[in-house]
């Protein structure tokens, strides 16, 4: 009892500091590019929570909706990292992809 | 007070930069604070849930989720739509 209670904290508390040094670090970082970086810490976060749920409830709906939670956030959160970080750069130079019948210009040195 | 409510009041302190972050800079940046800060936001009703043993909240935050993700995914393409015109 006392073990699950331990690994309860310990996971609870290591989650809670994923998610707050992530929070941090977006607030500290400007550039979009090093903010994408401090998202991928808090589904980490969110697994840590998960497993602590798991544990403190054993497999009940609470417990199987959070790992579902962190399952999805562990899917999709790096398909919106992604898709973030390419609008970033199609915003800052545009479009980088080139028509077919567009010829590579190589600079001469 | 038990320790999912101190975690929830502790998480709720850490996200109070991202939200901050989210005032700041250009859109790209704070869209990736306001990733952040769903996510966070999640995760807080998740731990609150256990915390007042409401199934409620965890509902909710399967809900967010995926609105959260889904709501940025959205204001992604307006981004990338918004140097072409």
């Amino acid at each position: 009892m006392i073990v699950r209670q331990v690994a309860v904290n310990v996971f609870l508390w290591l989650g809670v500091a994923l998610v707050v040094i992530s929070c941090v670090g977006v607030l500290a970082f400007g550039s979009v590019y090093d903010r994408l970086h401090f998202t991928a810490p808090l589904n980490l976060g969110a697994i840590c929570i998960a497993i602590a749920v798991v544990i403190h409830e054993d497999f009940s709906l609470v417990a199987n909706k959070a790992i579902l939670i962190a399952v999805f956030l562990l899917v999709a959160s790096p398909v919106l990292a992604l898709a973030t970080g390419r609008a970033a750069r199609h915003a800052e130079r545009g479009d980088w992809r080139m028509g077919a019948d567009e010829e590579i210009e190589v600079e001469e040195r | 007070m038990s320790i999912w409510l101190a975690a929830s009041i502790a998480m709720l302190a850490g996200l109070v930069p991202a939200v901050a972050a989210c005032i700041r800079r250009d859109a790209a940046a704070m869209l990736a604070a306001l990733n952040a800060a769903g996510v966070g936001t999640v995760l807080i009703l998740v731990t609150l849930s256990v915390a007042f043993s409401r199934q409620a909240f965890v509902d909710l935050a399967v809900v967010l989720a995926p609105l959260a993700i889904g709501g940025s995914l959205a204001f992604v393409r307006y981004l990338e739509r918004q140097r072409d015109r």
